[in-house]
């Protein structure tokens, strides 16, 4: 295989893994064939074409034309979002703290950890939003209903997380020892769930619910935003649609189950290095816990992707 | 109905062809104009497999080599006739129009100087 033809091969990796086992060979022999024919001109054109169609079949992945399907789509795509967001400020945020404990410190690092992680998500939520609301509306009201569809499902899920994470984060953590335990176990819960559970076994409507119901009490209760008292309801349903985009990626594939429970793993990091004094060099437990806890979700992707593979 | 797809029927209107063949005879359809790019014509052949408007007739293999034919379908066949159809109605008033825009021209040029008229006459003349 050539360098060009490598080249092309890392390019359709951006298609879906069973479009790929399909069309990849035609692909690769048609560019081959255009190749032989003596036209080498337009490498950079085929490759944006092909990224191109390649990322609009990963968007509109799974959207079988009903438009609960389609709007799952889109809530699937801002929990992708999500996880990216929190997995870029997992690893500023260990960058931050290895930093802090070679150095001797950041000074005042319990606020420095959360208003560099908080600054730098928001900043970057508030760049998705205002690109998402309005391509979602652009698209519905020019008649692309599917993609206009997904970009509203994103949208909902990503302003909903962005609600998430004040819950989550401003000064709502209890630091006793109760809470250290369920800071930890909550987020991990899914993963593990994820984990243990058979691919070939679909959860029942009922599960989903009750799923999706204790897991809301449970994050309430942890961040104690139930004592915020009248915005008890409103914070709920704000809690509920991230859940709820957990609870349909378990039941419909147990790699979403896994990487949404990287969305809320972040918040584990969280409590760990503040509990610990802010950064990982007042604490082996900190230091511990914010090395285990992405290196297991590495590892179990890893192994759920070969088991996957191997099947 | 889009360009790519019209194109993409109108050749396989004459025969089955395989991925490559495709893009080579639109070239060729278009004058050179219309050159598709992998994204474009795969794209395209999806969703107008999706609506039935064309199948894979059949693939050949050559070690890792893979050509998958096309062919369009008799439901793909009516849409291309009705789209045929549906330029032709646009083309037919298009020219009509012109016709008319045509005729209405020595009335403006009554209206205008003998020097401006004089003019406009040399550029119709050009045109």
């Amino acid at each position: 295989m050539g360098v060009t033809d490598r080249l092309y091969s890392l390019v359709l990796r951006v298609y879906p893994r069973d479009f790929r086992r399909d069309r990849e060979d035609e692909l690769l022999s048609t560019l081959a064939e255009e190749r032989e024919d003596g036209r080498r001109r337009g490498h950079l054109r085929q490759i944006v074409s092909l990224l191109l169609y390649g990322g609009r079949l990963r968007w509109l992945r799974g959207t079988d034309g009903s438009w609960t399907a389609t709007l799952r789509q889109g809530l699937m795509w801002g929990a992708l979002v999500q996880i990216a967001l929190n997995a870029g400020a997992l690893v500023a945020k260990l960058l931050w703290a290895l930093g802090g404990a070679l150095l001797g410190g950041w000074g005042d690092r319990f606020t420095s950890i959360v208003v560099f992680e908080l600054g730098a998500a928001w900043f970057c939520l508030g760049v998705v939003l205002t690109v998402c609301w309005p391509a979602a509306f652009l698209l519905l009201a020019s008649g692309r209903r599917r993609s206009g569809l997904v970009a509203l499902g994103a949208a909902m899920c990503l302003h909903a997380a962005q609600w998430l994470v004040m819950a989550g984060r401003v000064g709502m953590w209890p630091p006793d020892s109760l809470s250290w335990c369920s800071g930890i176990l909550l987020p991990l819960s899914p993963l593990f769930a994820a984990w243990l559970w058979p691919r070939d076994h679909r959860l029942t409507v009922r599960l989903r619910i009750w799923i999706l119901s204790l897991a809301s009490v449970a994050y309430l209760l942890m961040f104690g935003s139930i004592s915020v008292g009248d915005l008890t309801l409103y914070w709920v349903l704000i809690v509920a649609v991230p859940l709820a985009v957990a609870a349909m990626g378990l039941q419909s594939d147990p790699r979403w189950a896994l990487a949404t429970g990287l969305v809320v793993i972040d918040t584990g990091v969280t409590l760990a290095l503040t509990i610990q004094g802010g950064d990982l060099h007042s604490g082996l437990l900190g230091f511990v816990l914010a090395l285990i806890l992405p290196v297991t979700v590495v590892l179990l992707y890893a192994r759920r992707r070969r088991s996957a593979l191997m099947a | 109905m889009r360009e790519p797809a019209f194109l993409i029927l109108a050749v396989l209107a004459q025969e089955d062809l395989h991925g490559y063949g495709i893009v080579k005879k639109v070239e060729s359809l278009s004058d050179g104009e219309v050159h598709l790019a992998l994204g474009t014509l795969y794209g395209a052949l999806d969703r107008l497999g999706e609506k039935g408007l064309v199948e894979v007739a059949r693939e050949e293999r050559q070690g890792k080599r893979l050509r998958r034919y096309y062919r369009l379908t008799d439901f793909g066949a009516t849409a291309l006739r009705q789209e045929i159809e549906r330029q032709s109605r646009v083309t037919d008033v298009a020219r009509s129009n012109l016709e008319a825009r045509r005729s209405t021209g020595p009335k403006v040029l009554e209206a205008l100087t003998p020097i401006d008229a004089h003019r406009l006459e040399a550029v119709h003349a050009a045109l």
